[in-house]
């Protein structure tokens, strides 16, 4: 009898420990409203050559006599443009919606490389008090210390081989770059929660019943770090996603004529063009508002669910 | 992003302005646009000139302007690509160097139009004689002028002979040697010779200047220079009217080295103006020389009392609503203003907008050298390519990214329409300039490429490059022709373009402004596509590298002549059908102003506004 009760009070507790957790996130407001907002994205992305097809607008192709004005001006939101043309007739919804998949082609490799990259220098770290720690550490506030925006203009202009070819495809360098820099945080976070963990009672049991010290970090110590982890992936995300628009801005990522909101926000202000016709500007600005606000609404909200103290 | 563009080598002076030239069509584009093209023509009172009087209530450019106040100037880029007049070689480093010397001949400026500013009056020579050969010029220097700054002796002769020895410095080469090569006796000697002494060492350079002599320069008493050259030029005033041939004393410019920021700080000014402070990346400002002698400067009026151009608005958004608000007065370095700019100031018929034909003109150039050997440039080298290339351009759709007829027009033809010579012509029309794909898919199979071709194409970054890039990108798709896009700083535009291990086929941001207006088509014929001038190798142009004797035979007979203007048009016309470049369209120079600006005056040097003649009053 009380076995059967404990056992039922187990597999109960293990129920409300693995499924809940989603159901609780999605039972989360800002968890749900991200998780919502999110997904709206990624269809638009998904769905940028349905768009292209339904309105016949390629994303780079040119519609100068029926976009633009006889002195080069473009139009503003039609029946054929709905968010109106750019500079060069380019119609600014598909381009937008191309901009997404780059966003996120961008945006979710370089923060899961860094992922990846921090929280192994973090398990190591964390694990290995003494030398080891105090070089990784060292190794990471070095990383941090670098200022972003100068060493990436720097990384990107040095990607241009004698031929004049970029050596890496320049998308490619920009997720690079750019896990480049987020590891570090992935890095100091594990860290942290792994010098906790490893005093901890279970840690020290599987020592000293002999398990060996990667299985511990692997199957003992990970799985305890990775939602923490998780979390701040979200969280890392749109900075990221923030990073490819600064970079794209400033001339040395994405490069013309692909569209990225970085680079469209940067056309519609170097060129003035914003003031005839302001969706060139809104349109990738809303979208950009839009992913980071998302992503970040998934985060809190299961930062909410995980960590209601925090 | 920001630059500090460095155009020296013999980039000539195009790169940064660019504006085209609309010629005949401005009249329409006028008459529909309203005022904003003329110019600010002289509004009400077309008073005089003089440079006192303190009312300022003159109309915009018309009226006699006060003097006094301040002029400040928006830069877009971070700094002059050139101070020493020996380098600078492009319009905006013109415009403020005119500012900062003079010459023994010079353009006084125009009000109306960039193109009729073309009458050289006397400047630091009050006079001149000319022998009969034509060959020998003696210029008689006028007195009592001295420098300011660094130095402030009498400027005499000898400072002509020292700058035009510098020509040739293994340091630091003049700009456009082209032009000289032809123009002294004896220059091409002394230069092979000043080629053997070492660079790095200034002690070295200025004791091979003070022991060789250029025969055809002599100073035979300090107000008398001697010029000689070997043939007749018509046009050889006009040579002299650059800042090349600026006075340097040699007891400053020995000491430096090139143009370093050394230099800039210790300038020798010989102009109205001197350097009364200077920080790259901040600003630059200028300070009328008290007690100028205006009697003894025709062509500067320098009514302002103080020139500050500002060097940290940094993009074309921020430089514009510097001026619109009034904190700035005019730009450099902005080629154009943004469309939208264009727009407003036409639609409230702005006194303040001014448009002008300027000669000036974009192209294609081909990567020509011998070194280049990739497919691209290799199937370029064959007369039907070049043929589909000029065939599949759509002209109209770059005109219209222009900016319209109010900014520019389709161009067929080597000869812009403000240079001596200009017919009228285009060799590879299309209907309505639209380009013909299909024609030019037709010459790409005839020349053994029908299934099209693929082109690494270079383009310098900027709002108004990368529209030109992309726009060429989707019409020339549309014949086969796939451009792979390279960008490159503007920065390193002219090192990248130089060096014969960089990768590309074609330069699509080519442009050049003509150095004067009228009698300069010595400057494309006679220069950059004349190999007798311009041999292929360090120095050639964005690598033109074209060789046709028949030019160089045409050029030859065009310099000496009395009538050179039929011989030019031949010229022309057997060079735009071989398509050393690809030609795309001319530009009218368009310039914005604060309200603060009276007296707008064009300069013929600097293809835009000329900062020694207009002045500043109250805003309205």
């Amino acid at each position: 009898m009380s076995d059967l009760l404990t056992a039922e009070a187990y597999a109960e507790e293990a129920d409300v420990r693995r499924f809940p957790v989603l159901r609780a996130i999605l039972a989360e407001r800002s968890a749900r409203t991200g998780l919502i907002l999110v997904g709206v994205v990624v269809l638009a992305a998904l769905l940028a050559p349905v768009a292209a097809a339904l309105t016949g607008h390629g994303p780079d192709q040119q519609f100068r006599s029926e976009a633009l004005a006889e002195n080069g001006l473009p139009i503003g939101p039609s029946a054929h443009f709905l968010l109106g043309a750019d500079g060069n007739g380019r119609d600014v919804l598909v381009r937008t919606l191309y901009g997404a998949r780059i966003s996120l082609l961008v945006g979710i490799p370089a923060t899961t490389l860094a992922l990846v990259a921090g929280t192994a220098v973090g398990l190591v770290a964390g694990f290995f008090p003494g030398r080891t720690d105090r070089l990784l550490s060292l190794g990471t506030d070095v990383a941090l210390s670098f200022p972003f925006v100068v060493t990436a203009l720097s990384l990107v202009a040095l990607n241009r081989g004698g031929d004049g070819e970029p050596v890496v495809d320049p998308v490619l360098l920009v997720v690079l770059v750019i896990s480049l820099f987020a590891w570090t945080y992935f890095a100091r976070l594990t860290r942290g929660l792994v010098v906790v963990l490893r005093n901890r009672p279970f840690v020290e049991a599987a020592l000293s019943i002999g398990v060996s010290r990667r299985r511990l970090i692997v199957r003992e110590i990970l799985p305890n770090v990775l939602p923490v982890v998780a979390v701040y992936w979200a969280v890392q995300l749109p900075v990221n996603i923030l990073a490819e628009a600064t970079l794209s801005f400033l001339g040395v990522g994405v490069q013309a004529p692909t569209a990225s909101w970085g680079n469209m926000i940067a056309e519609a202000q170097r060129s003035s063009l914003y003031q005839v016709q302001p969706w060139f500007l809104l349109g990738p600005g809303i979208a950009m508002f839009v992913t980071v606000l998302g992503f970040n609404a998934i985060g809190s909200g299961i930062r909410n669910v995980l960590d209601p103290q925090g | 992003m920001k630059n500090s563009v460095r155009k020296t080598t013999i980039m000539k002076k195009t790169p940064r302005e660019r504006r085209p030239l609309l010629s005949l069509l401005a009249a329409s584009a006028c008459a529909a646009l309203l005022a904003a093209c003329a110019g600010p023509v002289p509004p009400d009172n077309p008073g005089a000139n003089g440079g006192t009087g303190g009312g300022a209530s003159d109309a915009a450019g018309g009226g006699a302007p006060a003097a006094g106040g301040t002029l400040r100037i928006a830069s877009l880029q971070s700094d002059l690509d050139a101070l020493d007049p020996l380098t600078g070689y492009s319009t905006d480093s013109w415009e403020i160097i005119r500012a900062l010397t003079r010459q023994l001949v010079t353009y006084p400026g125009s009000a109306k139009d960039i193109k009729d500013d073309t009458t050289l009056v006397p400047d630091l020579a009050k006079s001149w004689d000319v022998s009969k050969d034509g060959k020998t010029y003696t210029f008689h220097l006028r007195d009592g002028i001295r420098y300011s700054g660094s130095s402030t002796r009498e400027i005499v002769a000898g400072d002509f002979v020292y700058a035009i020895k510098r020509f040739c410095d293994p340091n630091k080469q003049v700009a456009a040697i082209n032009y000289f090569q032809l123009a002294f006796s004896g220059f091409r000697d002394y230069c092979e010779k000043f080629a053997k002494v070492p660079p790095g060492d200034p002690a070295k350079s200025k004791a091979f200047i003070d022991s060789h002599d250029i025969p055809g320069v002599s100073a035979p008493d300090d107000k008398t220079l001697v010029l000689r050259s070997d043939t007749k030029n018509y046009d050889f005033l006009s040579i002299l009217s650059m800042n090349f041939v600026s006075p340097l004393p040699e007891e400053v410019a020995a000491k430096y080295v090139g143009d370093s920021l050394e230099f800039r700080k210790n300038y020798p000014s010989s102009g109205p103006y001197q350097i009364a402070s200077y920080e790259p990346g901040r600003s630059l400002v200028l300070k009328k020389v008290p007690g100028y002698d205006h009697a003894g400067d025709p062509a500067r009026k320098a009514y302002v009392d103080e020139i500050v151009v500002d060097f940290t608005t940094n993009s074309e958004d921020a430089v514009v609503q510097k001026i619109q608000s009034g904190d700035a007065d005019l730009s450099l370095y902005l080629d154009v203003p943004p469309l939208s700019t264009i727009q407003q100031y036409q639609a409230s018929n702005s006194p303040y907008l001014h448009s002008s034909d300027s000669g000036a003109a974009n192209f294609i150039t081909i990567n020509a050298r011998p070194e280049a050997t990739s497919p691209g440039a290799e199937a370029l080298r064959k007369l039907k390519v070049r043929q589909a290339l000029a065939y599949a351009v759509n002209k109209a759709n770059l005109v219209q990214a222009q900016g319209g007829k109010i900014a520019a027009r389709p161009l067929g033809q080597i000869i812009t329409s403000t240079i001596l010579g200009h017919q009228d012509f285009d060799p590879y029309p299309t209907p309505g300039n639209a380009g013909d794909p299909e024609k030019a898919k037709q010459l790409l199979a005839e020349a053994g490429y029908p299934n099209g071709l693929k082109l690494d194409a270079v383009y310098r970054v900027n709002a108004q490059f990368e529209t030109i890039a992309v726009t060429l990108k989707a019409d020339l798709a549309r014949a086969g022709i796939e451009l792979n896009l390279i960008p490159v700083p503007p920065a390193q535009s002219s090192a990248y373009l130089q060096d014969p291990k960089s990768r590309w086929d074609v330069f699509l941001s080519a442009s050049f402004a003509p150095d004067w207006q009228g009698p300069s088509t010595r400057m494309l014929l006679g220069g950059w596509l004349d190999s007798d001038a311009a041999p292929c190798g360090t120095g050639n142009v964005h690598a033109i590298c074209y060789d046709n004797p028949e030019l160089n035979k045409l050029a030859a007979k065009a310099f000496p002549s009395d009538d050179p203007g039929p011989v030019w048009a031949e010229a022309d016309r057997l060079v735009s059908a071989d398509l050393p470049w690809i030609p795309l369209f001319e530009k009218r120079k368009v310039a914005i102003t604060s309200d603060r600006v009276r007296n707008w005056t064009w300069s013929s040097l600097a293809t835009q506004a000329d900062i020694t003649n207009i002045a500043v009053g109250p805003a309205r």
